[in-house]
Protein backbone atom coordinates (compact mmCIF):
# COMPACT_ATOMS: atom_id res chain seq x y z
CA UNK A 1 0.00 0.00 0.00
CA UNK A 2 1.46 3.65 -0.86
CA UNK A 3 2.33 5.95 1.87
CA UNK A 4 -0.15 8.50 2.40
CA UNK A 5 0.94 11.76 1.44
CA UNK A 6 0.58 13.11 4.93
CA UNK A 7 0.75 11.04 8.04
CA UNK A 8 0.62 12.19 11.59
CA UNK A 9 2.28 9.82 13.93
CA UNK A 10 0.81 10.32 17.89
CA UNK A 11 1.70 13.69 17.61
CA UNK A 12 1.77 15.91 21.29
CA UNK A 13 2.36 19.53 22.13
CA UNK A 14 1.70 21.04 25.19
CA UNK A 15 1.90 24.67 26.32
CA UNK A 16 2.36 24.68 29.87
CA UNK A 17 0.05 22.25 31.51
CA UNK A 18 -2.20 22.97 28.22
CA UNK A 19 -2.14 19.48 26.06
CA UNK A 20 -3.01 21.51 22.73
CA UNK A 21 -2.26 18.03 20.44
CA UNK A 22 -2.74 15.17 22.60
CA UNK A 23 -1.47 12.18 20.21
CA UNK A 24 -2.88 13.55 16.66
CA UNK A 25 -3.12 10.26 14.44
CA UNK A 26 -4.22 11.68 10.68
CA UNK A 27 -3.48 10.69 6.92
CA UNK A 28 -4.32 12.54 3.93
CA UNK A 29 -4.10 10.46 1.09
CA UNK A 30 -2.96 11.35 -2.08
CA UNK A 31 -5.75 13.38 -4.00
CA UNK A 32 -8.22 13.50 -1.35
CA UNK A 33 -10.08 16.57 0.01
CA UNK A 34 -9.49 15.92 4.03
CA UNK A 35 -11.26 18.49 6.14
CA UNK A 36 -10.44 19.27 9.62
CA UNK A 37 -13.24 19.96 12.07
CA UNK A 38 -13.36 20.85 15.70
CA UNK A 39 -15.51 23.08 18.23
CA UNK A 40 -13.05 26.39 18.83
CA UNK A 41 -10.62 25.53 20.61
CA UNK A 42 -10.18 22.03 19.98
CA UNK A 43 -6.21 22.29 18.75
CA UNK A 44 -6.84 22.80 14.97
CA UNK A 45 -4.10 26.29 14.72
CA UNK A 46 -1.73 24.09 16.65
CA UNK A 47 -2.01 21.46 14.44
CA UNK A 48 -1.83 23.58 11.68
CA UNK A 49 1.22 25.33 12.80
CA UNK A 50 2.61 21.49 13.41
CA UNK A 51 2.56 20.88 10.10
CA UNK A 52 3.90 23.75 8.35
CA UNK A 53 6.67 24.02 10.29
CA UNK A 54 5.86 27.13 12.81
CA UNK A 55 6.20 24.35 15.54
CA UNK A 56 7.40 22.01 16.77
CA UNK A 57 5.65 19.09 18.51
CA UNK A 58 7.29 17.57 21.44
CA UNK A 59 6.96 13.64 20.37
CA UNK A 60 5.35 11.92 17.05
CA UNK A 61 6.38 12.39 13.86
CA UNK A 62 5.37 14.02 10.45
CA UNK A 63 5.61 12.63 7.44
CA UNK A 64 5.06 13.86 4.13
CA UNK A 65 5.22 11.62 0.75
CA UNK A 66 6.69 8.75 3.79
CA UNK A 67 9.26 11.23 4.47
CA UNK A 68 10.04 12.28 7.37
CA UNK A 69 9.56 16.24 7.95
CA UNK A 70 8.90 16.42 12.15
CA UNK A 71 12.41 18.44 12.42
CA UNK A 72 12.40 20.25 8.82
CA UNK A 73 12.32 24.02 8.88
CA UNK A 74 8.42 25.37 7.70
CA UNK A 75 10.76 26.73 3.88
CA UNK A 76 12.14 23.37 2.93
CA UNK A 77 8.60 21.66 3.83
CA UNK A 78 7.14 24.46 1.20
CA UNK A 79 9.69 23.56 -1.11
CA UNK A 80 9.07 19.38 -0.66
CA UNK A 81 5.43 20.27 -2.09
CA UNK A 82 3.45 21.61 1.68
CA UNK A 83 1.37 24.84 0.28
CA UNK A 84 -0.03 26.58 2.57
CA UNK A 85 -2.49 29.70 1.91
CA UNK A 86 -2.01 32.36 3.91
CA UNK A 87 -4.10 35.70 4.48
CA UNK A 88 -1.94 38.37 2.48
CA UNK A 89 -1.52 40.93 4.80
CA UNK A 90 -0.74 44.52 4.15
CA UNK A 91 1.94 45.20 3.28
CA UNK A 92 2.17 42.83 0.38
CA UNK A 93 -0.80 44.63 -0.56
CA UNK A 94 0.74 47.35 -2.13
CA UNK A 95 2.42 45.29 -4.92
CA UNK A 96 0.01 44.39 -7.79
CA UNK A 97 -1.32 40.74 -7.77
CA UNK A 98 0.63 39.30 -10.54
CA UNK A 99 4.07 40.33 -8.50
CA UNK A 100 2.19 38.55 -5.66
CA UNK A 101 1.86 35.43 -7.49
CA UNK A 102 5.53 35.95 -8.78
CA UNK A 103 6.77 36.37 -5.50
CA UNK A 104 5.44 32.50 -4.53
CA UNK A 105 6.72 31.32 -7.26
CA UNK A 106 10.10 32.66 -6.88
CA UNK A 107 10.31 31.62 -3.26
CA UNK A 108 10.63 27.92 -4.16
CA UNK A 109 13.76 29.15 -6.56
CA UNK A 110 17.26 27.95 -4.55
CA UNK A 111 19.50 29.27 -6.61
CA UNK A 112 21.54 32.30 -5.25
CA UNK A 113 22.37 33.66 -8.64
CA UNK A 114 18.95 33.77 -10.30
CA UNK A 115 17.71 36.27 -7.79
CA UNK A 116 19.74 39.22 -8.82
CA UNK A 117 17.78 39.51 -12.02
CA UNK A 118 14.84 41.70 -12.42
CA UNK A 119 11.35 40.62 -11.08
CA UNK A 120 9.48 40.18 -13.95
CA UNK A 121 13.08 39.47 -16.14
CA UNK A 122 11.92 35.28 -16.45
CA UNK A 123 9.27 34.48 -19.05
CA UNK A 124 8.58 30.85 -17.50
CA UNK A 125 8.48 32.30 -14.18
CA UNK A 126 5.65 35.13 -15.64
CA UNK A 127 3.89 32.45 -17.38
CA UNK A 128 3.76 30.18 -14.11
CA UNK A 129 2.55 32.85 -12.17
CA UNK A 130 -0.08 33.72 -14.67
CA UNK A 131 -1.55 30.09 -14.97
CA UNK A 132 -2.06 30.19 -11.17
CA UNK A 133 -4.06 32.97 -11.28
CA UNK A 134 -5.97 31.74 -14.26
CA UNK A 135 -6.40 28.74 -11.98
CA UNK A 136 -7.85 31.12 -9.72
CA UNK A 137 -9.98 33.36 -12.03
CA UNK A 138 -7.91 36.22 -11.11
CA UNK A 139 -6.19 36.64 -14.43
CA UNK A 140 -8.52 39.94 -15.60
CA UNK A 141 -6.92 41.75 -12.33
CA UNK A 142 -3.61 40.88 -12.27
CA UNK A 143 -2.27 44.23 -13.29
CA UNK A 144 -4.43 45.73 -10.15
CA UNK A 145 -2.86 46.37 -6.12
CA UNK A 146 -3.40 43.79 -4.19
CA UNK A 147 -5.12 45.84 -1.59
CA UNK A 148 -7.72 47.17 -4.19
CA UNK A 149 -9.00 43.82 -4.26
CA UNK A 150 -12.42 42.63 -2.82
CA UNK A 151 -12.04 40.49 0.35
CA UNK A 152 -13.30 37.44 -1.79
CA UNK A 153 -10.77 37.93 -4.49
CA UNK A 154 -7.81 38.13 -1.88
CA UNK A 155 -8.40 34.95 -0.48
CA UNK A 156 -8.31 33.90 -4.15
CA UNK A 157 -5.23 35.25 -4.57
CA UNK A 158 -3.77 33.48 -1.00
CA UNK A 159 -4.94 30.36 -2.99
CA UNK A 160 -3.26 31.24 -6.33
CA UNK A 161 0.18 31.95 -4.21
CA UNK A 162 -0.14 28.63 -2.75
CA UNK A 163 -0.98 26.99 -5.81
CA UNK A 164 2.17 28.86 -7.60
CA UNK A 165 5.14 26.64 -5.67
CA UNK A 166 2.86 23.67 -7.33
CA UNK A 167 2.01 21.49 -3.96
CA UNK A 168 1.16 18.50 -3.90
CA UNK A 169 -0.78 19.00 -0.62
CA UNK A 170 -2.60 22.49 -0.10
CA UNK A 171 -3.00 22.98 3.27
CA UNK A 172 -6.27 25.54 3.98
CA UNK A 173 -6.55 27.11 7.19
CA UNK A 174 -10.21 28.73 7.15
CA UNK A 175 -10.91 29.69 3.64
CA UNK A 176 -14.12 30.44 4.15
CA UNK A 177 -13.94 32.75 7.45
CA UNK A 178 -14.76 35.94 6.66
CA UNK A 179 -16.54 35.57 3.22
CA UNK A 180 -20.05 36.84 2.93
CA UNK A 181 -22.45 33.83 1.12
CA UNK A 182 -21.97 34.86 -2.01
CA UNK A 183 -17.99 34.75 -2.03
CA UNK A 184 -18.95 31.77 0.33
CA UNK A 185 -20.46 29.97 -2.69
CA UNK A 186 -17.68 31.45 -5.55
CA UNK A 187 -14.80 30.28 -2.83
CA UNK A 188 -16.74 26.38 -2.52
CA UNK A 189 -17.25 26.61 -5.93
CA UNK A 190 -13.37 27.46 -6.72
CA UNK A 191 -11.90 24.73 -4.33
CA UNK A 192 -14.60 21.80 -6.09
CA UNK A 193 -12.89 22.84 -9.77
CA UNK A 194 -9.23 22.25 -7.48
CA UNK A 195 -9.95 19.56 -5.66
CA UNK A 196 -9.36 17.00 -8.48
CA UNK A 197 -5.74 18.45 -8.88
CA UNK A 198 -4.62 18.88 -6.15
CA UNK A 199 -5.18 16.82 -2.14
CA UNK A 200 -5.83 19.37 0.28
CA UNK A 201 -6.08 18.97 3.76
CA UNK A 202 -9.26 21.35 4.81
CA UNK A 203 -9.92 23.30 8.33
CA UNK A 204 -12.70 24.91 8.26
CA UNK A 205 -15.71 26.26 10.66
CA UNK A 206 -18.25 26.48 7.79
CA UNK A 207 -20.27 22.84 7.74
CA UNK A 208 -21.38 23.56 4.19
CA UNK A 209 -18.78 23.71 2.65
CA UNK A 210 -17.06 21.24 4.22
CA UNK A 211 -19.52 18.66 3.49
CA UNK A 212 -20.15 19.79 0.18
CA UNK A 213 -16.22 19.72 -0.55
CA UNK A 214 -14.86 17.12 1.83
CA UNK A 215 -14.01 13.05 0.74
CA UNK A 216 -13.25 12.93 4.12
CA UNK A 217 -13.29 14.21 7.34
CA UNK A 218 -11.36 13.68 10.46
CA UNK A 219 -12.94 15.72 13.53
CA UNK A 220 -10.49 16.99 16.16
CA UNK A 221 -11.77 17.49 20.03
CA UNK A 222 -10.05 18.34 22.84
CA UNK A 223 -6.43 17.59 21.27
CA UNK A 224 -7.00 14.20 19.69
CA UNK A 225 -8.96 13.12 16.82
CA UNK A 226 -12.45 11.22 18.02
CA UNK A 227 -13.50 10.40 14.28
CA UNK A 228 -12.38 9.69 10.95
CA UNK A 229 -14.32 9.03 8.11
CA UNK A 230 -16.80 10.09 5.09
CA UNK A 231 -19.00 13.32 5.58
CA UNK A 232 -22.34 10.43 5.83
CA UNK A 233 -20.42 8.31 8.34
CA UNK A 234 -19.60 11.49 10.63
CA UNK A 235 -23.24 13.04 10.37
CA UNK A 236 -24.34 9.20 11.82
CA UNK A 237 -21.37 9.09 14.52
CA UNK A 238 -22.89 9.03 17.83
CA UNK A 239 -19.57 10.41 19.36
CA UNK A 240 -19.10 13.53 16.78
CA UNK A 241 -22.92 14.38 17.82
CA UNK A 242 -21.81 14.50 20.61
CA UNK A 243 -18.88 16.34 20.61
CA UNK A 244 -19.58 18.63 18.60
CA UNK A 245 -22.06 18.75 15.65
CA UNK A 246 -24.95 18.63 18.57
CA UNK A 247 -24.01 21.58 20.18
CA UNK A 248 -25.33 24.30 18.21
CA UNK A 249 -27.94 23.68 15.11
CA UNK A 250 -25.60 25.67 12.88
CA UNK A 251 -21.96 25.95 14.04
CA UNK A 252 -20.79 28.90 14.05
CA UNK B 1 28.57 85.46 0.32
CA UNK B 2 32.04 83.84 -0.14
CA UNK B 3 31.21 81.26 -3.29
CA UNK B 4 34.28 79.43 -3.23
CA UNK B 5 33.84 78.82 0.77
CA UNK B 6 30.08 77.55 0.16
CA UNK B 7 30.97 75.02 -2.86
CA UNK B 8 33.67 73.60 -0.34
CA UNK B 9 31.12 72.82 2.00
CA UNK B 10 28.56 72.06 -0.04
CA UNK B 11 30.98 69.32 -0.72
CA UNK B 12 32.23 68.48 2.86
CA UNK B 13 28.18 68.43 3.29
CA UNK B 14 27.76 65.63 0.42
CA UNK B 15 30.57 63.53 1.16
CA UNK B 16 29.76 63.40 4.97
CA UNK B 17 25.68 62.68 3.89
CA UNK B 18 27.18 59.93 1.07
CA UNK B 19 29.71 58.39 3.92
CA UNK B 20 26.84 58.58 6.57
CA UNK B 21 23.96 57.17 3.88
CA UNK B 22 26.89 54.34 3.69
CA UNK B 23 26.56 53.48 7.48
CA UNK B 24 22.63 54.35 8.36
CA UNK B 25 21.32 52.11 5.41
CA UNK B 26 23.16 48.82 6.83
CA UNK B 27 21.32 50.23 9.90
CA UNK B 28 18.19 51.01 8.91
CA UNK B 29 17.88 47.77 6.60
CA UNK B 30 18.52 45.82 9.54
CA UNK B 31 16.29 47.60 11.91
CA UNK B 32 13.54 47.63 9.06
CA UNK B 33 13.45 44.24 7.74
CA UNK B 34 15.58 42.05 11.07
CA UNK B 35 13.62 44.43 13.68
CA UNK B 36 16.96 44.23 15.22
CA UNK B 37 18.90 47.39 16.99
CA UNK B 38 22.28 46.91 16.29
CA UNK B 39 24.19 49.56 18.24
CA UNK B 40 27.32 47.63 16.73
CA UNK B 41 27.03 48.64 13.88
CA UNK B 42 29.54 51.28 14.24
CA UNK B 43 32.06 48.62 14.68
CA UNK B 44 32.18 47.59 11.43
CA UNK B 45 32.83 50.61 9.98
CA UNK B 46 35.92 50.88 12.61
CA UNK B 47 37.33 47.72 11.35
CA UNK B 48 36.63 48.66 7.66
CA UNK B 49 39.08 51.68 8.59
CA UNK B 50 41.40 49.26 10.37
CA UNK B 51 41.58 46.53 8.65
CA UNK B 52 42.26 48.54 5.29
CA UNK B 53 44.79 50.95 6.33
CA UNK B 54 46.98 47.66 8.01
CA UNK B 55 46.59 45.94 4.39
CA UNK B 56 47.19 49.08 2.56
CA UNK B 57 50.86 49.45 4.32
CA UNK B 58 50.93 45.85 4.00
CA UNK B 59 50.43 45.40 0.11
CA UNK B 60 51.73 49.02 -0.04
CA UNK B 61 48.61 49.80 -2.79
CA UNK B 62 45.42 51.52 -1.04
CA UNK B 63 42.74 50.41 -3.41
CA UNK B 64 43.83 46.64 -2.96
CA UNK B 65 44.05 47.18 0.57
CA UNK B 66 39.98 48.34 0.65
CA UNK B 67 39.16 45.72 -1.83
CA UNK B 68 40.91 43.11 1.08
CA UNK B 69 38.89 44.69 3.91
CA UNK B 70 35.08 43.98 2.64
CA UNK B 71 35.73 40.18 2.75
CA UNK B 72 37.28 40.72 5.91
CA UNK B 73 34.29 42.89 7.34
CA UNK B 74 31.81 40.61 5.43
CA UNK B 75 32.99 37.40 7.48
CA UNK B 76 32.98 39.41 10.70
CA UNK B 77 29.47 40.36 9.89
CA UNK B 78 28.49 36.67 9.42
CA UNK B 79 30.16 36.31 12.49
CA UNK B 80 28.03 38.83 14.60
CA UNK B 81 25.04 37.94 12.93
CA UNK B 82 25.36 33.82 13.46
CA UNK B 83 26.58 34.31 16.91
CA UNK B 84 24.81 37.51 18.70
CA UNK B 85 21.74 38.85 16.23
CA UNK B 86 20.81 35.68 15.18
CA UNK B 87 19.60 33.98 18.56
CA UNK B 88 18.10 37.58 19.33
CA UNK B 89 15.55 38.27 16.57
CA UNK B 90 12.08 38.67 17.70
CA UNK B 91 13.44 39.41 21.60
CA UNK B 92 12.63 42.59 23.08
CA UNK B 93 14.78 45.57 21.90
CA UNK B 94 16.37 45.89 25.18
CA UNK B 95 17.83 42.32 24.60
CA UNK B 96 19.03 43.34 21.50
CA UNK B 97 20.92 46.85 22.52
CA UNK B 98 22.42 45.16 25.74
CA UNK B 99 24.29 41.90 23.57
CA UNK B 100 25.14 44.87 20.76
CA UNK B 101 26.46 47.37 23.20
CA UNK B 102 28.49 44.38 25.21
CA UNK B 103 29.56 43.82 21.65
CA UNK B 104 30.78 47.30 21.10
CA UNK B 105 33.24 47.06 24.63
CA UNK B 106 34.18 43.71 23.51
CA UNK B 107 35.65 44.57 19.79
CA UNK B 108 36.99 48.01 21.17
CA UNK B 109 39.08 45.89 23.45
CA UNK B 110 40.14 43.70 20.62
CA UNK B 111 40.89 46.46 18.41
CA UNK B 112 42.94 48.21 21.09
CA UNK B 113 45.21 45.04 21.58
CA UNK B 114 45.23 44.80 17.97
CA UNK B 115 46.02 48.55 16.40
CA UNK B 116 47.04 49.91 19.70
CA UNK B 117 45.78 53.19 21.04
CA UNK B 118 47.21 55.09 18.13
CA UNK B 119 45.10 55.84 15.07
CA UNK B 120 46.15 54.49 11.97
CA UNK B 121 46.79 56.67 9.16
CA UNK B 122 46.92 56.37 5.34
CA UNK B 123 48.28 57.67 2.61
CA UNK B 124 46.32 58.17 -0.76
CA UNK B 125 47.77 56.88 -4.29
CA UNK B 126 49.17 59.84 -5.95
CA UNK B 127 46.10 59.77 -8.41
CA UNK B 128 43.74 60.36 -5.72
CA UNK B 129 45.71 63.27 -4.18
CA UNK B 130 44.91 65.74 -6.65
CA UNK B 131 42.52 68.86 -7.19
CA UNK B 132 40.28 69.75 -10.05
CA UNK B 133 39.42 72.99 -10.45
CA UNK B 134 35.20 73.47 -10.56
CA UNK B 135 34.57 77.23 -11.01
CA UNK B 136 35.77 79.36 -8.76
CA UNK B 137 37.07 76.90 -6.10
CA UNK B 138 39.61 73.39 -6.64
CA UNK B 139 38.01 70.43 -5.15
CA UNK B 140 39.95 67.13 -4.03
CA UNK B 141 39.47 64.92 -6.46
CA UNK B 142 39.20 62.13 -3.82
CA UNK B 143 36.61 63.35 -2.21
CA UNK B 144 34.20 63.25 -5.36
CA UNK B 145 35.60 59.82 -5.94
CA UNK B 146 33.89 59.83 -2.25
CA UNK B 147 30.74 61.11 -3.33
CA UNK B 148 29.85 59.25 -6.77
CA UNK B 149 30.85 55.85 -5.55
CA UNK B 150 28.68 56.68 -2.81
CA UNK B 151 25.72 57.61 -5.05
CA UNK B 152 26.65 54.51 -7.20
CA UNK B 153 26.28 52.58 -4.16
CA UNK B 154 22.61 53.97 -3.33
CA UNK B 155 21.48 53.86 -7.00
CA UNK B 156 22.38 49.69 -6.60
CA UNK B 157 21.29 49.02 -3.33
CA UNK B 158 17.51 50.98 -4.67
CA UNK B 159 17.50 49.00 -7.30
CA UNK B 160 18.52 45.63 -5.50
CA UNK B 161 15.41 46.27 -2.55
CA UNK B 162 13.30 47.18 -5.51
CA UNK B 163 13.85 45.69 -8.59
CA UNK B 164 15.51 42.14 -8.19
CA UNK B 165 14.04 38.88 -7.36
CA UNK B 166 16.31 38.79 -4.17
CA UNK B 167 15.11 42.34 -3.20
CA UNK B 168 11.29 41.55 -3.12
CA UNK B 169 11.54 38.12 -1.26
CA UNK B 170 13.16 40.50 1.18
CA UNK B 171 10.51 42.95 1.23
CA UNK B 172 8.23 39.94 1.86
CA UNK B 173 9.97 38.48 4.40
CA UNK B 174 10.09 41.85 6.20
CA UNK B 175 5.96 42.52 5.67
CA UNK B 176 5.07 39.02 6.70
CA UNK B 177 8.04 35.80 7.53
CA UNK B 178 5.52 33.42 8.31
CA UNK B 179 3.76 33.81 5.02
CA UNK B 180 7.10 33.94 3.10
CA UNK B 181 8.60 30.51 4.83
CA UNK B 182 5.49 29.01 3.95
CA UNK B 183 6.12 30.10 0.52
CA UNK B 184 9.23 28.31 0.55
CA UNK B 185 11.80 31.52 1.38
CA UNK B 186 14.38 30.36 3.67
CA UNK B 187 14.29 33.72 5.63
CA UNK B 188 17.38 32.61 7.67
CA UNK B 189 19.17 32.89 4.31
CA UNK B 190 17.89 36.41 3.46
CA UNK B 191 18.20 37.85 7.11
CA UNK B 192 22.09 37.22 6.98
CA UNK B 193 22.75 38.17 3.64
CA UNK B 194 21.10 41.71 4.62
CA UNK B 195 23.01 41.37 8.31
CA UNK B 196 26.32 41.33 6.15
CA UNK B 197 25.35 43.39 3.03
CA UNK B 198 25.17 45.92 5.99
CA UNK B 199 28.21 45.21 7.84
CA UNK B 200 30.28 45.64 4.58
CA UNK B 201 28.41 48.81 3.73
CA UNK B 202 29.77 50.70 7.10
CA UNK B 203 33.20 48.86 6.60
CA UNK B 204 33.03 50.06 2.91
CA UNK B 205 32.25 53.91 4.75
CA UNK B 206 35.31 53.13 7.44
CA UNK B 207 37.42 52.57 4.67
CA UNK B 208 36.76 55.61 2.79
CA UNK B 209 36.89 58.00 5.52
CA UNK B 210 40.60 56.50 6.24
CA UNK B 211 42.74 58.92 4.28
CA UNK B 212 41.12 61.86 5.34
CA UNK B 213 40.75 60.89 9.35
CA UNK B 214 42.51 58.29 10.83
CA UNK B 215 41.24 54.85 11.65
CA UNK B 216 40.52 55.19 15.35
CA UNK B 217 39.39 53.35 18.42
CA UNK B 218 36.21 55.82 18.54
CA UNK B 219 35.10 56.31 15.22
CA UNK B 220 32.73 53.66 15.47
CA UNK B 221 30.96 55.25 18.34
CA UNK B 222 30.99 58.81 16.88
CA UNK B 223 29.53 57.54 13.57
CA UNK B 224 27.36 55.47 15.42
CA UNK B 225 24.76 58.08 17.19
CA UNK B 226 24.96 60.08 14.10
CA UNK B 227 23.88 57.07 12.03
CA UNK B 228 20.81 56.50 14.21
CA UNK B 229 19.94 59.92 13.32
CA UNK B 230 19.96 59.57 10.22
CA UNK B 231 17.39 56.41 10.16
CA UNK B 232 15.12 58.69 12.54
CA UNK B 233 15.19 61.61 10.37
CA UNK B 234 14.09 59.24 7.40
CA UNK B 235 11.77 56.54 8.93
CA UNK B 236 13.20 54.11 10.22
CA UNK B 237 13.44 50.99 7.88
CA UNK B 238 13.57 53.02 4.41
CA UNK B 239 16.30 53.31 2.30
CA UNK B 240 14.89 56.46 0.60
CA UNK B 241 14.84 57.85 4.31
CA UNK B 242 18.03 57.35 4.86
CA UNK B 243 19.34 59.04 1.90
CA UNK B 244 17.44 61.79 1.65
CA UNK B 245 18.38 62.15 6.03
CA UNK B 246 21.84 61.62 5.47
CA UNK B 247 22.30 64.21 3.01
CA UNK B 248 20.39 66.86 4.62
CA UNK B 249 22.41 65.57 7.61
CA UNK B 250 25.82 66.25 6.57
CA UNK B 251 24.53 69.59 4.56
CA UNK B 252 23.36 70.93 7.47
CA UNK B 253 26.45 70.01 9.38
CA UNK B 254 28.56 71.37 7.05
CA UNK B 255 27.32 74.67 6.01
CA UNK B 256 25.96 74.93 9.76
CA UNK B 257 29.86 75.11 11.01
CA UNK B 258 30.54 77.31 8.55
CA UNK B 259 27.53 79.99 8.82
CA UNK B 260 25.71 79.79 11.74
CA UNK B 261 27.63 82.64 13.10
CA UNK B 262 26.64 85.04 10.24
CA UNK B 263 23.30 83.93 10.71
CA UNK B 264 23.17 84.73 14.21
CA UNK B 265 25.05 87.83 13.68
CA UNK B 266 21.93 89.24 11.98
CA UNK B 267 19.49 88.31 14.89
CA UNK B 268 22.20 88.74 17.90
CA UNK B 269 25.06 91.49 19.12
CA UNK B 270 28.53 90.17 17.24
CA UNK B 271 29.94 89.00 20.41
CA UNK B 272 26.78 86.82 21.32
CA UNK B 273 26.60 85.16 18.31
CA UNK B 274 30.30 84.00 17.97
CA UNK B 275 30.44 82.38 21.46
CA UNK B 276 26.83 81.04 20.50
CA UNK B 277 27.42 79.95 16.56
CA UNK B 278 30.11 76.90 17.39
CA UNK B 279 27.63 75.23 20.58
CA UNK B 280 24.49 75.43 18.12
CA UNK B 281 26.20 73.88 15.64
CA UNK B 282 27.45 71.10 16.68
CA UNK B 283 23.40 70.75 17.86
CA UNK B 284 22.49 71.58 14.91
CA UNK B 285 21.67 67.65 13.29
CA UNK B 286 19.67 67.29 17.08
CA UNK B 287 17.81 70.59 16.48
CA UNK B 288 17.38 69.19 12.82
CA UNK B 289 15.94 65.47 13.88
CA UNK B 290 13.21 67.62 17.07
CA UNK B 291 11.85 69.52 14.52
CA UNK B 292 11.28 66.93 11.85
CA UNK B 293 9.94 64.38 14.70
CA UNK B 294 7.71 67.76 15.52
CA UNK B 295 6.27 67.79 11.99
CA UNK B 296 6.80 64.46 11.15
CA UNK B 297 6.40 62.02 14.11
CA UNK B 298 6.97 59.04 12.18
CA UNK B 299 10.25 60.47 10.20
CA UNK B 300 10.46 61.55 6.43
CA UNK B 301 9.41 57.84 5.12
CA UNK B 302 7.09 56.58 8.09
CA UNK B 303 7.26 52.64 7.87
CA UNK B 304 3.76 51.99 6.99
CA UNK B 305 2.34 49.71 9.99
CA UNK B 306 4.04 46.26 9.25
CA UNK B 307 2.30 42.64 9.70
CA UNK B 308 3.89 40.30 11.70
Amino acid sequence: MNDPLLRLDDLHKSFGGLKVSAGVNLAVRAGETHALIGPNGAGKTTLIAQIAGELRPDAGKIFLCGRDITRLAAHKRARLGLGRAFQVTSPMAGMTVLDNALLAVMAQMGSPLRMWRPVRGEAAMVEEARAALARVGLAEVEEEKARDLSHGQRRQLELAMALAGRPRLLLLDEPMAGLGPRESRDMVDLLCGLKDHYAILLVEHDMDAVFALADRISVLVAGAIIATGTPRQIRADAAVRRAYLGEEDTPC
Amino acid sequence: MNTALFVTQLVNGLQLGVLLFLVASGLTLVFGILDFVNLAHGVFYMLGAFISASLAALSGSWPLGVMLALPLVALAGAATERLVARPLYGKSHLAQVLATFGLILLADALAMLIWGVEGRTVALPAWLQGRVAAGVVELPVYRLVIIFSGLAVAAALYVWVHHTRFGMLVRAAAANRAMAEALGVDTARLHAVVFILGAVLAGLAGALITPITEASLSMGSDIIIVAFVVIIIGGTGSLKGAFAAAMLVGLVDALGRAWLDDLFKLAFPAEIAETAAPAISAMSIYILMAAILVLRPGGLFPPRARGR
